[in-house]
């Protein structure tokens, strides 16, 4: 909803300070402003567009089309021109509708004019405030915002002048520019605009959903994992069976090992048969090697019996004399003899000692043989004697007195005490061990050991089995633990997953409503107005009938606006149709377009109805100002003329502009003013004042003075 | 906007009979998540926003609201899977 309150003209042309006021009431849409040629109309329709639109909507950019006062004096200095409108709407700057808001806009710029009569146009700005009960708040971004509110594709919709009644029908616009401006009034008042908007956009986000669903989707992997879980689950369930088992064999080893090592332990207190064993036959070793020592010292014994030193004590004194003896002959070097070995040399030489040769059979060999002989007699005596001395020799150096061997002896036979008590000692152990052995009864310490030695080894092999099997439990339960945890992380992503799945099928149930109610639009929508717009047409210019040459109008699929005579014979509005047709035309398919939007937005149209007459004239003024929502209409004394019921019946506004310098040719009263100026009273369309009185006014009549009126408002 | 929102609105709404209600409340959800898109897309026009991410985030969370009706419908049909978390 836009509704223009008022407005406010400085130094716009000729609008040097205007203000007027539009109808806002729904009942009585039209605000008629009343005004004769050159009046400032169109004026005011150019001022108005400028402050919504700036330069770029005046001819040529606006760059030589001058916005200050033609007798605006250089001498005057800098002309400031501004145009201000208070507008309602319930859109806000953040895009919202709801409650209504009223915001003024205020175009201003600054005209210099130079020596050449030229002008130097600058400081154009544009403000928008919103007017709270609380005051007015400067807003940002008035361009954006008037943009959206006001968009430019839209001025012909908001505001025909006589020039551009024509702006959708005119045979001076090429077919591509007509069409261009019917869709995109169509388009813009529908909200096709935005709907396309809305749908691009929600499809961009149905794209980036589908890219993150390709990635996430896990739901093989997860069926996959529920397998590996299943079977690390049972896995687990076995090795705990395992070591269960393996623990309650364990405790029943335990208690037999226990009860067989307490066999063993009693058998052993008993007596160990083996261990007797060993004892009665280390005892016997013992017994034979203490009986061998017995029989060695025996031995030894006699031995010493045999030895000199045992002969030397006893003949010691015997033998002293013939030692002596002895001594003397050894003395004398008569013992002992070494004579033999040098004769017997020289007889195998064969030369005596003397140097005489000695030949076998000579007297002198055998002298010498016969030497020999008494030698070898001599020597055997000798020899006996030198045994002698000899023997005696060592008895002189042994211990004569034979204490040593006594000393022999007794070692002996201490030794021999010492073995024989050693055997006796022994024997006696082997026979008591002997005893014990045969006393021992019959149990079987080694079928015990054995037994216990099984069964550690059995505790061996299940400690194994027990150890193996929490190993594996120990690892399948890390490994369940990264399996559930991974489980748990993909089932997270599988219900992101599934999340993304519905915020996808969200995302195309947006599309496909979107599109949908794009389509009803476009279709049915687009429909409406061509038949609004057909109504209107065909109710304004009276047509439609058999008789009739137009019978109907419609927008095309490529929104061509498309005429029909009889015979459904297409028309060609630029040659087939009347000026006033035409105009009929716009204005029907702006009211339609409008109407079918349901936009509550102002239509500011210039003298529409100039060129019409008659019933089609009232018709069209009937119709605009029932379909309007808000209608605001320049109008002459001869539009007005004929209409006047109508403007009764539906305005809310009327007064009266004048211009200053048709004071005296048309204007009856001197306004007083030293420059051209727009005038304004708030005359009605029946009425007229000192300001606008108008020469014949007195005379018609349609009008009447009105009472008590003042001077021309500033 | 020249735009008659109410009337888009009501265009959108009128689509959004023919939306299946795949859990309660979800077509209500929809259109005031396409009213939400249409004040965002005006929004847009008169000063511009992160128009894309705003709406993505509309959509998503229509999309969150699907889901969480699903699982709770789907929960009390006695679908286990539904209920994990």
């Amino acid at each position: 909803m836009i509704l223009f309150k008022r407005s406010h003209f400085q130094n716009f042309r000729m609008l040097r300070e205007v203000e007027l006021e539009f109808s806002t009431d729904a009942h009585r849409p039209l605000t008629v402003i009343r005004g004769e040629n050159a009046s400032g109309k169109t004026t005011i329709l150019w001022a108005m567009q400028w402050a919504f639109w700036g330069d770029q909507i005046l001819p040529e950019g606006g760059r030589d089309f001058r916005l200050h006062p033609l007798d605006w004096h250089r001498t005057d200095g800098p002309c400031p021109i501004s145009v201000q409108i208070t507008f309602e709407t319930e859109v806000d700057e953040e895009g919202s509708t709801g409650i209504a808001r009223r915001y003024n806009i205020n175009r201003q710029c600054v005209e210099e004019v130079t020596a050449d009569g030229g002008f130097n146009r600058h400081s154009n700005t544009l403000s928008l405030y919103e007017l709270t009960d609380k005051g007015t708040q400067l807003k940002p971004h008035p361009e954006l915002f008037m943009s959206a509110i006001f968009p430019q594709e839209l001025r012909e919709v908001f505001f025909t002048d006589a020039a551009r009644v024509l702006s959708f029908t005119g045979s001076e616009l090429s077919q591509t520019t007509k069409r261009k401006r019917v869709q995109d009034a169509i388009r813009s008042l529908l909200g096709i605009d935005l709907l396309e908007d809305s749908r691009d956009h929600v499809r961009w986000v149905q794209t980036e959903i589908n890219s993150l669903l390709k990635e996430s989707s896990g739901d093989e992997f997860l069926k996959e994992l529920a397998g590996k879980i299943d079977r690390a689950d049972r896995e687990l369930q076995e090795q705990t069976k395992t070591r269960d088992s393996a623990t309650e064999q364990m405790g029943e080893l335990e208690v037999m090992y226990a009860e067989t090592s307490s066999k063993l332990e009693a058998a052993l207190v008993r007596g160990d048969r083996e261990k007797l064993a060993g004892d009665l036959s280390k005892a016997d070793a013992d017994s034979k090697r203490y009986r061998a020592q017995v029989e060695d010292c025996i031995r030894m014994r006699s031995d010493l019996f045999k030895d000199d030193n045992l002969s030397s004590g006893l003949l010691h004194r015997h033998i002293g004399a013939a030692l002596e003896k002895l001594w003397e002959l050894k003395e004398a070097n008569q013992i002992p003899r070494n004579f033999m070995p040098v004769l017997e040399q020289r007889l195998e030489m064969g030369e005596c000692i003397c140097g005489e040769k000695l030949v076998a059979g000579d007297e002198h060999y055998e002298h010498v043989r016969s030497l020999m002989k008494e030698q070898q007699l001599a020597d055997d005596t000798s020899s006996r004697l030198s045994y002698l001395v000899s023997a005696a020799l060592k008895f002189a150096s042994s211990d004569t007195t034979g204490h040593q061997w006594l000393g022999q002896l007794n070692n002996l036979w201490q030794m021999q005490a010492n073995a024989e008590t050693g055997w006796r000692e022994a024997e006696i152990g082997r026979r008591k061990l002997d005893l014990e052995l045969k006393d021992l009864p019959d149990t079987d310490v080694n079928q015990l050991r054995d037994h216990r030695n099984d069964l550690l080894r059995q505790k061996e092999r299940v400690l194994e089995r027990r150890s193996a099997a929490e190993t594996s439990i120990t690892r399948l339960g890390r490994e369940l633990t990264e399996l559930r945890d991974n489980q748990k992380n993909w089932m997270k992503r599988e219900n992101k997953y599934r999340e993304q799945q519905s915020q996808l099928e969200a995302a195309q149930d947006l599309v496909s409503v979107l599109q949908l109610a794009y389509e009803t639009i476009q279709n049915t929508k687009m429909k409406d107005v061509s038949e609004k717009m057909n109504d209107f047409f065909l109710r304004m210019i009276g047509a439609g009938r058999e008789s009739d040459m137009v019978r109907r109008a419609e927008i095309g699929p490529d929104f061509d606006i498309i005429v029909y005579g009889p015979h459904q014979k297409l028309l060609d509005p630029d040659r087939d149709l009347s000026g006033a047709q035409r105009r009929s035309l716009t204005l029907a398919f702006i009211l339609a377009v409008t109407t079918v939007s349901g936009v509550t937005a102002p239509s500011v149209i210039d003298t529409p109805i100039s060129e019409l007459s008659g019933a089609v004239r009232t018709e069209c003024l009937r119709i605009m100002s029932q379909m309007s929502q808000q209608l605001i209409l320049f109008l002459t004394r001869a539009d007005i003329e004929g209409v006047q019921g109508v403007i009764d019946e539906y305005a809310g506004k009327v007064l009266t502009i004048s211009n200053s310098t048709h004071f005296p040719q048309f204007l009856v009263n001197d306004p007083h003013e030293d420059k051209a100026k727009t005038m304004t009273c708030t005359c009605s369309h029946r009425e007229f004042c000192g300001v606008c009185e108008r020469v014949g006014d007195d005379s018609d009549p349609d009008l009447r003075r009105r009472m008590g009126a003042v001077g021309a408002r500033a | 906007m020249p735009t008659s929102q109410s009337q888009l609105t009501a265009i959108l709404r009128e689509q959004i009979k023919d939306l299946e209600e795949k859990c309660p409340g979800y077509r209500a959800k929809a259109a005031d998540t396409l009213a939400r898109i249409i004040v965002l897309e005006n929004q847009n026009r008169i000063r511009p926003i992160a128009i894309r991410q705003e709406v993505k985030r509309q959509c998503l969370a229509l999309g969150t609201f699907l889901a969480d009706g699903l699982r709770a419908q789907a929960a009390n049909d006695g679908d286990p899977t539904e209920t994990r978390q």
